[in-house]
């Protein structure tokens, strides 16, 4: 008798844990905009996906490029959400608020350091501890070149995806050209070279895809 | 050379080479005939002798399964009717106690009552009194003629009149006595009244006895029944299971559906105590507590229901006293119902943070987002289903025990049927190999037909000789 209701708890255990959640291991995303796309409309789409599908426990931080050496002082909120719903909700608020306040200082170089941008968010996303992470780029990297400096820098990028985010029409064409492909495929050997992942995404619909929301 | 030149036997015509081979395996065939269907005829009949052997202890299987099955069944049926006879012999004895406890005082009320008849029917009795003797004289005086003597005419006259006053007084007596007697005979109705609606009463009471004691006699019949073992309580106790079984069941999936909304009511506060982003091995924290409180919520569920001896699936619960039993009926109660508490506000806070997260979503959003018609309805319903679902799932303990109980009966009736259906289709195959294995030797035989039909001839022709067949055509 008692083995027989034990097992019916068991299966009622199975049958619900069934109905919960999968498992998702804990995210970290850094979202690296040019300056002069700081208030777009794709920015502010990126960084309200973001701001929706992140979830209690995991990691968000924005940088703002906007010279050709980047520092500290280009990083606009970096933050790790509490485990609490109500608590993550409230730190979402400072974060967008954070967004929506700051303003990049005026661009004093033709070329942006969006390689130490780069450098800067994996090494930030490697403090997280998080199991997944994401480096988004809303920047035109066919324009902007890897310094020579940095080329042979020794990428640590195992189990980060960096993710260029090309969806201006401009870009789009500008992407087409012979140069800027060449570019843009220096970007990804580079990456792939540390050991990370590249995937564009041409269509904000997409990220969805990416990074999954709740 | 290549391997399939190996074959050709006549060199530049493979047809022929076929042809030859084939000749060469028919003459092989045919020399190896009786050896190979002896072959093939042992094969399959050991392969049927198998099947067969395994159809018979599958069928022996079964009618140890169907013994053990009609076992359960009548330990279970018995032991429920003793139930049953527990129960309504239990009934009698608290009616006995409640109704005919009250017997003596009724007796008494009747005594009373009758004592009371009485008394007042011996005060209705009491006449008036006789008109007076003399009463016979002044009427023959009265009879005599009073034309005839002067002195007599006054005198009579008041006779007369003194007949007449004593007439009206007594009659004023005899009126007043009927009257004192109606009413006696009316103070005595509600007398009466009260002994008829004691005996009514008295009557139901019996009535109802002798109902307990029908359904009692019912409950025996089907207790001697069920243990006489008679097939026919065998059925009926196999039919009772399985309808039982599957009403338990949907019940419990019923019941399960009330969990899976439990679940989803606290498990998204849950996260705010123990943290929306931990986990316990592949599931995340919160949805383990929540499923711990309504488990925990469960199992008082079924204790309650045991300690109120509704259930029975822990004999050892059910042998404590009646007051450890009460008190620990009261305490997983309590228990209960603060847990039904802590799930009310959890659902509160589950639609706080739903709300805040809307808003927040909303704010995000280019367009504004619709408000909803109503905050507080969704509130109170979120927080009366949360804190009436546990209550409502303690019920859930009728149907397990009753699935549980019936759950041995219907394995072991569904087992038997499949192990039938397996004898029969092992059976089925053992035939069936048995007649392949013939058929394998036909199909044999007709590969090496020539050499046969040749065999045949010439035995007919040498049978033909000796004068046995003659006058009959070959086969």
């Amino acid at each position: 008798m008692r083995w027989a209701v034990a097992i019916l708890f068991l299966a009622q255990t199975l049958g619900i844990a069934g109905c919960t959640e999968p498992t998702r291991k804990p995210r970290a995303a850094y979202l690296i905009i040019d300056a002069a796309r700081l208030k777009s409309a794709p920015a502010e789409a990126v960084v309200n996906y973001f701001l929706s599908a992140l979830q209690p426990g995991e990691s968000f931080g924005i940088a703002c490029v906007g010279t050709g050496s980047f520092s500290d002082r280009d990083t606009i909120v970096g933050i790790s959400l509490d485990l609490r719903p109500s608590l993550a909700t409230q730190q979402k608020r400072f974060l967008k608020k954070k967004f929506d306040e700051f303003t990049p200082f005026p661009r004093a170089a033709a070329h942006m350091d969006i390689a130490g941008a780069l450098l800067y968010a994996v090494a930030q996303l490697g403090e997280t501890n998080a199991q997944e992470r994401y480096v988004l780029i809303l920047a035109n990297l066919g324009k902007e070149q890897i310094p020579e400096t940095l080329k042979d820098f020794p990428l640590q990028m195992e189990g980060c995806r960096v993710i260029p985010i090309i969806v201006e029409t401009g870009e789009l064409a500008a992407r087409q050209q012979a140069a800027a492909l060449k570019r843009l495929e220096a970007w990804e050997d580079w990456v792939e070279t540390g050991g990370g992942l590249w995937q564009v995404v041409n269509d904000l619909a997409l990220l969805a895809t990416v990074f999954p929301g709740s | 050379m290549i391997h399939r030149d190996l074959f050709i036997i006549w060199p530049g015509s493979p047809l022929l080479s076929v042809l030859l081979w084939i000749g060469v395996a028919v003459a092989f065939l045919y020399l190896a005939r009786f050896p190979a269907h002896r072959a093939v005829i042992s094969f399959t009949r050991m392969i049927h002798g198998a099947l067969r052997l395994a159809s018979r202890s599958t069928l022996f299987l079964e009618r140890r399964v169907v013994a053990r099955t009609r076992e359960v069944m009548i330990n279970a049926g018995m032991e429920e009717r003793e139930r049953s006879l527990e129960r309504e012999f239990q009934r009698i004895a608290e009616a006995v106690t409640c109704d005919l406890s009250g017997y003596p005082s009724l007796q008494r009320t009747l005594v009373e009552q009758s004592g009371q008849i009485d008394e007042e029917y011996r005060n209705s009795t009491v006449l008036p009194p006789p008109p007076p003797r003399w009463v016979r004289a002044v009427e023959a005086l009265a009879k005599l003629p009073a034309e005839g003597d002067a002195s007599v005419e006054p005198i009579l006259s008041y006779i007369h009149k003194t007949v007449e006053s004593q007439y009206h007084a007594a009659m004023a007596d005899y009126n007043r006595a009927v009257t004192d007697r109606q009413a006696i005979l009316k103070r005595i109705m509600p007398y009466w009244r009260k002994v008829s609606e004691t005996l009514d009463e008295m009557g139901t009471r019996i009535k109802r006895l002798e109902e307990r004691a029908k359904l009692v006699d019912i409950s025996m019949a089907d207790y001697e029944e069920i243990r006489s073992q008679s097939d026919q309580s065998v059925r009926a106790l196999a039919a009772s299971s399985m309808t039982r079984f599957f009403t338990a069941a949907a019940l419990l999936f019923i019941a399960l559906g009330g969990v899976l909304l439990n679940f989803h009511l606290i498990a998204l506060p849950m996260s705010e105590m123990v943290g929306g982003g931990s986990y316990i091995g592949s599931f995340r924290s919160s949805s383990v507590a929540a499923l711990v409180i309504i488990f925990v919520e469960f199992a008082m569920g079924l204790y309650l229901m045991e300690f109120l001896g509704i259930t029975r699936l822990f004999p050892s619960l059910g042998q404590l006293d009646e007051k450890m039993r009460h008190h620990l009926a009261l305490f997983a109660f309590l228990i209960l119902a603060i847990l039904a508490g802590v799930e009310a506000s959890l659902a509160y806070v589950r639609d706080q943070l739903a709300g805040e997260l809307q808003v927040f979503q909303q704010s995000l959003a280019p367009t504004q987002g619709a408000q909803p018609v109503s905050r507080w309805i969704p509130v109170t319903g979120q927080m009366v289903i949360a804190f009436v679902l546990p209550f409502a799932l303690t019920f859930g303990a009728i149907p397990l025990e009753a699935l549980v109980k019936t759950g041995r009966s219907v394995l072991g009736i569904v087992g038997a049927a499949v192990l039938r259906w397996a004898a029969f289709a092992l059976r089925a195959l053992g035939h069936l190999f048995l007649h392949l294995g013939r058929l394998g030797v036909q199909l044999y035989d007709l590969l090496i037909f020539p050499p046969l039909w040749v065999e045949g001839l010439w035995r007919y022709r040498c049978k033909r000789t000796e004068g046995f067949l003659e006058g009959q055509a070959p086969q």
